[in-house]
Order: C-alpha cells, then structure tokens, then sequence
C-alpha cells in the first residue's frame, strides 16, 4: 500500500506529469535552470569567498552562516510544499475518505516525498556551496562523505519545522482570507519589505563589486563576534563542524537530537492532518456589501467594475498585481539607483567612461523590463476570466466593446502607476525631467503592445501564459539592445546624445504599437467569435 | 435614418421564438450538428433529449452565440443571431449545466453587473431580485456573501437568478436541476411552467427524461448531431409515460442504421 501511494506522489509531481519526449523535455529544461542557478550561486560564492579569504577564519563562519541561511530557506521552501501538497488538495480529502486506506500510510507516503524533495534542495544548496568550500581549502575526502550524511539529518529536521509551522501559518492565512482588507495591507506590507530586503542584498553586492576596502567591516573585534555568532547557528554549524571533522562526535550529537527533537514536536502534525481530513472547516464568512446600495448601472461602468474586480482578485498572493503594482515606484526607484551607483563608483565607472550614454540605455532597459513583468498579472484579463468568457459572449454588448474594455482598464491602472514610478525616478534624481516624459511615453507604448499581445494569443493559443511570459521578458530587451545599436554603435566614438537613443527607442516602439494595434482592431473581434470558452 | 432601416429589415416579427435552419456545426475534421432545423414557437416550453456528446450541448450553445457554427440560421425573437448578435441576445437568458459566475463578486453584486448589461431599470431591480431570491429559496443575506464562498447549488441558484433579473422572453436552459435540492427543482419547474404561461419560452435540454416528459410541450431526441424526432407531448399526452421507450428505441434503431 505504502508503495503505491508513493508512487502516485511521483506521479503527481509537476515534472513527471507530461509523457514520453514532453517529459524528457520537461526535465532536461528544469535540469538545465537548476545548473545555471548552481553555477551562478557558485560564481557568486566564489568572488566573495576571494574577497573575504584574507581575514583569518571568516571563510569558515561565512560557510556556517550559509548552511544556517540554507536551513531557513529550505523550511521555507518546504512549508510551501506542505501546504501545497499536503492541504491544497481539494479533492483528496473524498479520495482518502472513501477508500479503505490508512491516513498513516498516506500521510508517512506525502512526508517522504517531500523528503525526497528536500534532499534535492540540499543538491542545489549544502552541496555545491560545501564542496566548493573543500575543494578551495583541500578538504581531505571525509569532508564531502560527512556532509552528503550530514545533510540527511538536514533534510529531516527541516521537514518536520515544516510539518508542525504550517499549522499556526495555515490557521492565520484562513482567518486572514476572511479579512480581504487587512490581508490586502499585509500583503502590501510584505512585498514592502520584500523589496528592502532585496535593496539591502544589492546594496550588499554592489560593496563588493566596488571594491570597498572591508578592513573597516572585518575588524579583529568583528571578526570575532561574527565567528561567535556562526558557531551557534544550529544546526547550520552542526553540520559544517561534523563534516569538518572539528567534534564531529559531539556535533553528530547535535544533529541527531535535534532531528528527535524535531520528529517529537512534529508528532501533532500528524493528528491536524486527521483533523484536517475529517472535519470540513465551517468559517465565519463576511459581508461584503450592503444590500440597499445596490442598483444596476450603465453598460460602461458595469463592464469597467468587471475588469477592476479581475485585474485586482488577489490569486497570487503576495505577488498578486495590486501589491505589485502598489510598490512598482519604489521596487524600480530601489534597482535604478543602485545600477546607477554601481556604475558611477568603483571599478565599473571604466564602462562610463568609454560610454557616458550607458546609463540611459541600462535604466530604461532595467524600468521597461519590470514595468513588463510587474503589469503582465493584468495584461492576462482574458486568461481570468476562465469560463466566464461563455457569459461574455452571450451577453448583447459587442465583442469589440468588450475586447475595448478588457484592453483599457487594466492599461490605464498600469500607466498611473507607471507614471508615478517615472516621477519618483525623476525627484529623486536618477533620470532628468525630459528624460521623465520619454521614458514614460515609452512605456506607455511597450504597456500598449504588451497588453495588444496578450489578448491576441490568449485568443489564439493554449500556451498563452507561457508565451506571455517569455515576450514579457525578451521584447523590452530586445527594443532597448535594438535602440542602443542604432544609437550608440554607428557613433561609438563621438558623443551621442542619450535623447537619440529615447527617439529610436520610442520610434521602434510606436512602429510596433501601431502595427499591434491596427492588427487587434481588423482582429480581435473575429478572435473572440471563434475563440470557445476556457482555453486552460 | 438609414440604421433605423437596415434594423427593420432584418426584423421578422413572428410568433416563432428560436427559429434554427439547416444548422451545421464541427470541431475540426468532426462534424457534431449535421443540418438540424426547428421551430420553437412563442409561449411553448421545448425540450431537448439525448445521450452524452448527442449535440444537445452544442446546438444550444450555437443558438445563444457562444459556439461559432459553420452553416445555418437562427432567428432569435426575429433577431438573425449572425448579423444582429446584440438585438437577437439580448432576449435571452441562459443557465448552463455548470453554474458560472465571477466568484470574485458578492450574489448582488454578479446580479447588478447583469442587470446592468441588460439595462434592467434602477426602481425595477430590487423588487424583482428580492421576488427571485424568495422564489429560489436563497437568502438576502448570502447574497452579499463572495460567490466563491458559495456551494454549488447556492451558485446554480444566483444564476438562475441572474439569468431571469431582465425578464428575457426567450429562456433556455442546460441540466438546470443538477446540484438543486429537491425542494428548489421542483420551485424551479413551477416557475418555468408559470414563465410559458406569460408568453415566455423555454428550450431546456436534460438527461432527465421523466423531467422532460413532465414539463415540456414538445421533446426532440437529438443523436449524432440530428434531430431524430420530435414530440408534440401537449397535443398527445399519452406519449408522456412512453417517452423513455420511445427515446432507447430510436437511438437503437439510429445506432444499427449507421
């Protein structure tokens, strides 16, 4: 029993779904991002470990504050999954229950699997990161034994802090969900705080790719606090300390009472799951609205509150499109100005030297490409409809009044927070005023096009998403690379102003926006006609 | 002037509320409605019978322009469904077997957005949504509630409601008892029956045979894209205890033919 239910959480996992050269395709794909993402956290690794390498014993605790980062992100990573694949599965609750199979069996058969999910973790995390440790240190061969051991205990101490967090994480998001407004203000407040944690780790980098002098950061005195620190960053430390074979016994100690302790606090788990299985959760609901402020209106006020309840319905949670959109003016102040600084100070300011222009054709490349990727979540009004497109077509309102709408309203969203990005950017002196109005007349465009685009082939195709995705990043880098060759190459040895830049930038673009947009009016009314209910 | 002309033109005041021609319909290289053809006169209560994949589905989705058909007419009303998609739609109202709603939305606030689009006057609609909410047995006070947070028969409910708020004249209906309880369908049958009796028309298509017999004027059994008969149950009541014989029997003797 035990055996087949595990095999159909295999079965049921993202990247064994497809069949036959789909499914090789799949994996080789996931496979080959799961390299570059090693390969670019080993780059990364490495400038630093090279950096750091002349204060005396920071490597190492560098090396336990990572493996203690590693566990924090792996019990994040995990406590997703838990809620995915252990409480998000709606109709498994009348599968189990209808069946003579013990709840044991399937829960023990969902926590391997998700071990097995955390060991794959630990190949993307622990392993490279403490190889490439030995290998830079000549580690003797026990070193990569101990640790591919050590993180087995890892594995099974960050999966039952899952098991057991996701029951009070879980509790709290329900009762949150009954609460839209509040949850919508943590929702804003997290991405908030998103976006400063990622300023700080950028603000990070960018000290190191200056070339700071960090004598004044790696101070005897710092040094030593920092080392004390990290040597009690359990069971990170643990783990760099048995396979460093410094107390390996004692730290071997460590790791297997705290996965005992681990297992024993995560016993509970278990029983909510039988719970969970058992009763059906009957929460109080709210009351969104008064009853005697009800009356119909116009068709044109009817169909824009449509597409305001769409564009704003919180899917995605923290990365849903009214946080995204709410914080686009700080998140794109926050990346600008640390490019800007990256290549004003330090050793990159050679590159301004040779192109003083760079900044404009960098920052607009950077605002257009988040621009494109924060608005996409709107640009797929047609995609959220789901099966309501049916209704729309019965409805006796044109196809093209519709489409309009569908086009406009989540287009007008997007260029108010859009311009207000631009202002910030502008008082805040990282673009100049004329260079405001460009910017945002560009993106302007490149939001009219993107939007044009995603209705086309959320009328056309299956794949619209996926499609939508890949156009999303690579046609704002493609307009900006094609506007700076144009620009800067013929002249690269003369001065050329920025502003010829903007103009090829902004001509390319309205080229495309009104070849997209007489193709969308001759178009997307006979799209829309032949287009039959839920393409997903 | 001259739209005002075009419009009476295409108008045919009759008393034949769907009228379908020689309607063709296909998914690719599959042909699923082969030339069907009806009238559905005003005031009668129409009923479509056939087994899964028939064509009862598509031929319906067809007639209200949710489906593109391929060759064919249909006059809604009078209205020509391919030239004046607007005039012909906009006395219709349509509840598919899945109840489909935006989820996102309150009961009311779905209902308005409706009421809206169909231009139901402001005095009208509370009155008239407050006279459905009783007649479905769904609470003002669910109403103000996400659809979302609906079960499915709370849902099926709010689109029964929603697709009756404009008082469409012509009111056509896909497995409309699926995920009712009993006590609601059998509400849901006294309305239609009262809704034929002012002058409405319903076309209802259904599994449910002892369902169709009970309530329809006039059956046909669609099979494989055809309408292979129709009965007049109103004129010869005696039919009604047989429909179901009659229903096998003709499928069988369509299957061996082919």
């Amino acid at each position: 029993m035990l055996i087949n239910l595990l095999k159909r959480e295999f079965s049921s996992s993202y990247l064994l779904q497809t069949k036959g050269i789909h499914k090789l395709a799949r994996l080789a794909i996931n496979l080959a991002w799961y390299a570059i993402l090693i390969a670019f956290e080993l780059g990364i690794y490495i400038l630093f470990y090279n950096k750091v390498n002349v204060y005396t014993n920071v490597n190492k605790a560098v090396i336990s504050l990572l493996f203690f980062a590693f566990c924090i992100a792996e019990i994040i990573f995990l406590t997703n999954k838990v809620q995915k694949d252990i409480y998000n599965l709606k109709n498994e609750r009348i599968i189990i229950l209808s069946h003579p199979i013990s709840v044991l069996k399937v829960y023990l058969s969902k926590c391997i699997y998700l071990y097995f999910l955390a060991l794959i973790f630990n190949l993307g995390t622990f392993i490279p990161i403490g190889f490439c440790f030995a290998i830079l240190n000549k580690l003797t061969f026990s070193f990569y034994i101990l640790l591919l051991i050590g993180c087995l205990f890892i594995s099974l101490i960050c999966l039952f802090i899952s098991l057991i967090i996701t029951i009070p994480i879980r509790e709290v998001f329900i009762q949150l969900k009954r609460q839209p407004y509040f949850l919508f203000i943590i929702v804003i407040g997290l991405t908030f705080g998103l976006a400063y944690i990622y300023s700080y780790i950028l603000d990070g980098f960018i000290l190191l790719v200056r070339n700071a002098n960090l004598d004044s950061i790696f101070s005897i005195n710092n040094v030593n606090i920092f080392v004390n620190i990290t040597n009690n960053l359990y069971p990170g430390s643990n783990l760099f300390f048995f396979a460093s074979l410094n107390n390996s016994g004692v730290h071997f100690g460590y790791l297997l009472l705290i996965s005992i302790l681990a297992f024993l606090i995560s016993i509970p788990s278990y029983f909510y799951y039988q719970h969970f299985l058992l009763n059906s959760y009957n929460y109080p609901t709210i009351i969104y609205s008064k009853y005697a402020n009800k009356k119909p209106t116009s068709i044109r006020l009817a169909l824009i509150k449509k597409e305001l309840t769409l564009s704003f319905s919180n899917q995605d949670g923290v990365f849903s499109y009214s946080s995204l959109i709410s914080v686009q003016p700080f998140l794109i102040y926050l990346i600008v100005s640390s490019i800007n600084a990256i290549f004003s100070t330090g050793d990159l300011t050679f590159i301004q030297s040779l192109f003083p222009n760079i900044y404009a054709s960098i920052d607009t490349i950077i605002i257009l490409l988040f621009v494109a990727v924060i608005n996409s979540t709107s640009a797929i009004s047609l995609s959220k409809e789901k099966n309501n497109v049916i209704k729309l077509k019965t409805f006796p309102v044109s196809f093209k009044r519709q489409i309009r709408y569908k086009l406009f309203v989540p287009y007008v969203i997007s260029a108010i927070s859009f311009f207000i990005t631009c202002l910030v950017l502008y008082l805040n002196n990282e673009i100049k005023l004329s260079a405001m109005f460009i910017i945002f007349a560009i993106g302007l465009l490149e939001l009219l096009i993107l939007n044009i685009t995603s209705i086309i082939f959320d009328l056309k195709t299956k794949k619209s998403n996926f499609i939508m995705s890949l156009i999303n990043f690579i046609l704002p880098i493609v307009f900006v690379l094609v506007s700076a060759l144009i620009t800067f190459l013929p002249g690269i040895d003369d001065e050329v102003s920025d502003y010829y830049f903007y103009l090829s930038l902004a001509g390319l673009e309205l080229l495309t926006a009104i070849i997209s947009f007489i193709y969308f009016t001759l178009n997307a009314e006979k799209l829309f006609i032949k287009y039959e209910g839920d393409n997903k | 002037m001259k739209l005002q002309f075009t419009t009476t033109y295409l108008y045919k005041p009759t008393n034949i509320a769907i009228h379908i021609e020689n309607l063709y319909k296909s998914y690719g290289k599959n042909l699923v409605i082969k030339g069907i053809s009806l009238d559905i006169f005003k005031g009668e209560l129409y009923g479509f019978i056939g087994q899964n994949g028939a064509g009862k589905s598509t031929t319906i989705e067809s007639i209200i322009g949710i489906k593109p058909y391929d060759k064919g007419e249909i006059l809604l009303d009078g209205w020509p469904l391919k030239k004046k998609p607007n005039q012909a739609k906009a006395s219709v109202g349509y509840v598919s077997s899945e109840p489909i709603a935006y989820e996102d939305m309150t009961g009311i606030n779905y209902v308005a957005f409706i009421a809206s689009i169909y231009k139901v006057p402001k005095d009208e609609f509370n009155s008239r949504f407050e006279y459905l909410c009783k007649r479905f047995s769904l609470k003002i006070d669910d109403t103000l509630k996400l659809i979302k947070e609906y079960s499915h028969g709370m849902k099926q409910k709010i689109c029964l409601i929603a697709s009756l708020i404009y008082n469409p004249k012509i009111w056509i209906l896909d497995e409309p008892t699926v995920g009712l309880d009993v006590f609601t369908s059998e509400e849901l049958i006294s309305y239609m029956q009262e809704y034929v009796k002012n002058g409405n028309t319903i076309l209802v298509a259904s599994h449910n045979i002892e369902l169709i017999s009970r309530i329809c004027d006039k059956v046909s059994i669609i099979h494989n894209g055809t309408i292979l008969k129709t009965f007049d149950l109103k004129s010869h009541p005696e039919y009604k205890s047989k429909l179901k014989n009659y229903f096998l029997s003709t499928c069988k003797e369509d299957n061996n033919a082919n």
